[in-house]
């Protein structure tokens, strides 16, 4: 907490603040806020682009607005029929099922592999490595979407062949309900996993040597002081890293878009998908506008659990 | 002791601004920039892709075309060329905002939403005796007495391609007429060691049931919605036999277990890679399956209690922002006329919509577009695109084994009906 | 010795597989995009390498001002970011005033909302403003909380110190934040630059549903709208994803450094 100190005349003279009780306390104010103009810009434009779009959502969610019209005033209608909405709740759903796929998988990937790289590979090669498993991160999730759906093609696809070389038959990966969720949830896991790689393995880096050299002496594996050394030192990283990829699961959508378009038979589409179904293909932004409450409210939810969960003060 | 008031402050402007924003929102309404009634600079024609490469010819060609009207009234047109990817939702936010479309193109299970409200202009009272004469299809175009739509792409009609080879490699001597014989013909490839018969269940949209659903629904007496538009039709005794003949060839494994997964990118080059027996598809892609070298027939319909197949009537309309609607009914009278028609289909082979044009399309379908009678296209009805995903994701859902038939087509009437009851 | 070289070897193994499963699809991109082909396969037939897919991008399909209007969109979302997030950061983490955390906490809580949520209210309130088919209603949205945050973490270390000696020199506050602040938190603001890069260049659904004119479409827009209806020519769509893809790629290669340390900044001093 700083406070502002009025300070004598300098050598220079070039500043003098009299300690002036007159103008004290508009000069005081003036000093304490003096940090909001530099806040206003920022605040504005989060203003505009955020907040009052989050606002404008909550108020249409109220009516039956659907873009090319002004909708009227429905009330709870919107929420009622939500409840009742077979397919919005198994959005709902799949949207939790793909969640607890993703984020576990990829936070386990990213942690071990930034492990073996900082222990084994402390050299060229590890940093090479590092770099290219960040790569997918680079990518736009339409692109990653569109190839990853030639790779995965029943008849020609790479993924086929290397099944047939080793003389099994492959999965239809997007033709059956669950894999398809399983398979976006995999190409998501593979796009991630680069980027959590990187903070973990800063992390591990930050741990002092001398925990591990102790332990080694003790006779400790390397396995053993994997769980009872890193594991434990990482807990703020492992917090930040579950957090924001629960939130990042929760909001996908390019990459079904592409892949899937929802489906098959609806087994994959998410809630974001649905509110993009609700709004721009049936026309109903009210009713998506709704959806899209439920959305941000079940999102605020669980980033409070867990942060009350993993116990973490920001 | 200034904070909670500053803050407090700070909220208020916050949801004063939103509130504010938010009564704007709501208070516009597209076209309320009414025009002087002057002659515009420029037209936005907005069109999807219709010829083979997706979107790079047309621009061209039709800024050929288009360049004589344009001198004639002294009005640029700027076409802009909408993938048919995300053709909706581009319609739908170009449409509200001040910048959409002057002319554009919607098929049938698009603009009755548009319709109901208000985005599109009623042209009957610029239409000529001239045009109401020449023009085939002005019927086709009317929703609720009114002519909204100018048909303008006419075709696509969905027919059942086989591979000769495949047919004869499995002792299929004639191609199958009757949903019948299409099964034996299917038993004895499957016999032969191919595959008989794929669909695209897996496609992300819905567009796909044109081939894979709707001829069937149609060859077997049934129909997609009541003819006032307000209930669903489709869970009746053709929509039923339909989708028990459809599922019967998944469970009997003559439709392959990965056609769940298939989009129809795949299921083409499926096709075109050579073992599989039968496919459906609209006629404009013959001549792709040529060029890979097939050896190509096809049936127009097959006959269960009658033929029946889907031929796509696509129009041009006008969106009433148009500000000046003798000048945007000129441009649609222009592009369907028969010299201009002509030169199109060169590049894009569908029908003529006017008697001053002679059918110039692919000779071996001609005898098919003569059939008035077996060749239907989407009705009008609002929501409709709604209730034909409904229908999708249900028949996905058949089609994966998690329904019946009648369990499919009995969720989707009643969602269906839902949707509709809201009109 | 032969135990722990066999263990090595296993890693190794495990390692370079992790590597093949993440360049593969990039790969395939670009062996496909190089050949004039209408099949999707990873067969490399170099008689039919031809370069003629990516002269198709641009003088059929409008690459180049897709390009253009990318790099646009990118420089001024870039530009936007860095001043007006190291700004509120300084503020945030420098010249805190009462009240200041809990706007904070309202920074944090945007960073939640899905961009699909505020999708259509924003894309009303963009018309309202008349910035329909602008280029700065393609940047603006990027400008979010998350440069704000990123910045605020990294500004946690520079020392007060610093600050107070100037102000004791008698600099203003102004003065302090552009010749001080700035030049110590260089790293972080080339690593938000290079995410906001990123992110803008990537970006899809916002493009998709602000931009009504084809000549103002993004790269990735161009590329989306590839995938055809009658005909899939895969060689020209991979060739459009690859288009899409090395620009970032690229800059990845150039900034790496910078990059790492920005993510590893928003990662362990949380």
């Amino acid at each position: 907490m700083h406070t502002s100190i009025d300070h004598a005349p300098t050598v220079s003279g070039r500043r003098v603040r009299p300690n002036d009780q007159r103008h004290g306390t508009p000069r005081r104010i003036l000093r304490k806020f003096g940090g909001v103009p530099y806040l206003m810009p920022s605040l504005a434009i989060l203003l505009v682009v955020v907040v009052a779009p989050i606002v404008m959502t909550l108020i249409f969610s109220f009516t039956s607005y659907s873009i090319l019209q002004p909708g009227e005033f429905v009330g709870w209608e919107n929420y009622r029929a939500l409840l009742a909405d077979q397919a919005f709740m198994s959005s709902v759903k799949q949207t939790f099922v793909y969640t607890l796929i993703v984020v576990p998988l990829q936070t386990l990937l990213a942690l071990v592999i930034a492990e073996i790289i900082a222990k084994r590979f402390p050299n060229l090669f590890g940093s090479f490595a590092r770099s290219v498993l960040f790569i997918p991160v680079l990518s736009s999730l339409v692109v990653v979407g569109i190839v990853w759906r030639f790779l995965l093609d029943p008849r020609a696809g790479v993924v086929e062949s290397l099944f047939r070389f080793v003389g099994l038959e492959q999965p239809n990966w997007l033709g059956r309900p669950f894999l398809a969720l399983v398979t976006v949830a995999l190409v998501t896991v593979w796009k991630n996993v680069g980027y959590f790689l990187v903070i973990y393995y800063a992390g591990i880096m930050g741990i002092s040597r001398d925990l591990y050299d102790a332990a080694a002496l003790d006779g400790a594996s390397r396995v053993q002081q994997f769980v009872y050394i890193t594991i434990p030192s990482l807990r703020p990283v492992t917090f930040l890293v579950v957090v924001l990829g629960t939130i990042w699961s929760f909001q996908v959508f390019d990459l079904v878009y592409t892949m899937t378009g929802g489906g098959p038979g609806g087994a994959t589409t998410t809630m974001v998908m649905s509110i993009y179904q609700a709004g721009f293909q049936n026309y109903q932004m009210g009713y998506a506008s709704a959806m899209s409450v439920v959305l941000l409210a079940i999102i605020l939810v669980i980033s409070l659990f867990q942060r009350r969960l993993m116990g973490k003060e920001k | 002791m200034n904070n909670p008031r500053r803050y407090a402050k700070l909220a208020a402007v916050a949801a004063v601004a939103a509130l504010v924003l938010a009564g704007c929102a709501s208070g516009a309404s597209p076209g309320s920039s009414v025009g002087q009634d002057s002659k515009p600079k420029t037209l936005e024609l907005w069109l999807p892709p219709t010829m083979a490469d997706n979107g790079a010819s047309d621009v061209v060609v039709l800024g050929e075309l288009l360049k004589p009207w344009e001198k004639e009234n002294g009005v640029d047109v700027n076409v802009t060329i909408v993938s048919w990817a995300s053709y909706e939702a581009k319609m739908l936010t170009g449409m509200s905002s001040d910048s959409g479309p002057d002319v554009t193109y919607m098929y049938n299970e698009m603009v009755a939403d548009y319709i109901k409200r208000d985005q599109l202009l009623a042209l009957d009272k610029y239409l000529t005796e001239k045009d109401k004469s020449n023009f085939l299809y002005l019927n086709k175009g009317q929703v609720n007495g009114k002519q909204y739509m100018m048909p303008y792409i006419v075709g696509g009609a969905r027919v059942m391609f086989y591979n000769e080879k495949v047919l004869q490699k499995a002792g299929v001597t004639t191609p199958p007429t009757t949903w019948d014989e299409f099964l034996v013909a299917a038993r004895k490839i499957k016999a032969a060691g191919d595959t008989p018969f794929l669909q695209e269940w897996g496609n992300p949209t819905r567009s796909v049931m044109n081939s894979i659903f709707f001829p069937f629904l149609w060859q077997a007496g049934g129909d997609l919605f009541n003819k006032e538009g307000t209930a669903t039709a489709f869970n009746g005794e053709g929509g039923l036999r339909a989708a028990k003949f459809l599922y019967s060839l998944k469970e009997e494994g003559l439709l392959p277990d990965t056609v769940t997964g298939l989009n129809q990118a795949q299921a083409r080059d499926s096709f075109k890679a050579g073992d599989v027996g039968f496919y459906a598809d609209g006629d404009a892609t013959m001549p792709q399956f040529k060029t890979a070298g097939m050896q190509l027939g096809f049936i127009g319909s097959l006959t269960d209690k009658q033929q029946g197949t889907f031929i796509a009537i696509d129009s041009l309309v006008v969106p009433a922002k148009c500000a000046s609607p003798e000048l945007c009914v000129s441009l649609v009278r222009y592009m369907l006329s028969g010299d201009v028609m002509k030169k199109f289909h060169e590049y894009a082979p569908f029908n003529p919509v006017a008697k001053d044009e002679a059918y110039s399309g692919q000779p071996e379908f001609q005898s098919l577009y003569q059939q008035a009678e077996i060749l239907h296209s989407l009705p009008v009805v609002q929501n409709e695109v709604q209730v034909y995903n409904i229908l999708y994701k249900q028949l996905q859902q058949m089609m994966l084994g998690q329904k019946t038939p009648e369990q499919a087509l009995a969720d989707a009437e009643s969602e269906g009906n839902a949707v509709l009851a809201k009109n | 010795m032969t135990r722990s070289r066999l263990g090595r070897a296993f890693w190794t193994v495990l390692i370079v597989l992790a590597l093949i499963v993440a360049m593969l699809p990039f790969f395939f991109m670009a062996i496909t995009s190089l050949q004039k082909t209408t099949s999707a396969g990873l067969s490399f037939d170099l008689s039919r390498l031809d370069l003629s897919n990516f002269a198709r991008l641009f003088t059929d399909y409008g690459f180049g001002s897709a390009i253009v209007t990318s790099g646009i969109v990118v420089v001024i979302a870039c530009v936007l970011n860095l001043v007006v997030a190291s700004l509120a950061a300084y503020a945030f983490e420098k010249k805190p005033f009462p009240g200041s955390e809990a706007i904070f906490v309202v920074y944090i809580v945007t960073m939640m909302v899905p961009v699909q949520v505020t999708l259509v209210p924003l894309y009303t309130i963009i018309k309202e403003l008349g910035l329909f088919n602008t280029h700065l209603a393609l940047a603006l949205p990027i400008v979010n909380a998350f440069g704000v945050f990123l910045i605020r973490q990294f500004m946690i270390s520079v020392p007060n110190e610093l600050i107070e000696a100037a102000r004791v020199d008698g600099a203003s506050d102004l003065r302090i934040f552009t010749r001080i602040i700035i030049p110590t938190i260089r790293p972080v603001l080339a690593a938000l630059a290079v995410f906001t890069f990123i992110t803008t260049w990537n970006d899809f659904l916002w493009p998709l549903v602000s931009v009504s004119d084809n000549r103002m479409q993004t790269v990735t827009l161009a590329a989306a709208n590839m995938v055809g209806n009658l005909a899939q020519q895969y060689g020209l769509i991979m060739a459009g994803a690859t288009v899409s893809f090395l620009v970032p790629f690229v800059m990845y290669l150039i900034l790496q450094r910078q990059f790492v340390e920005g993510v590893t900044a928003s990662g362990i001093k949380g």
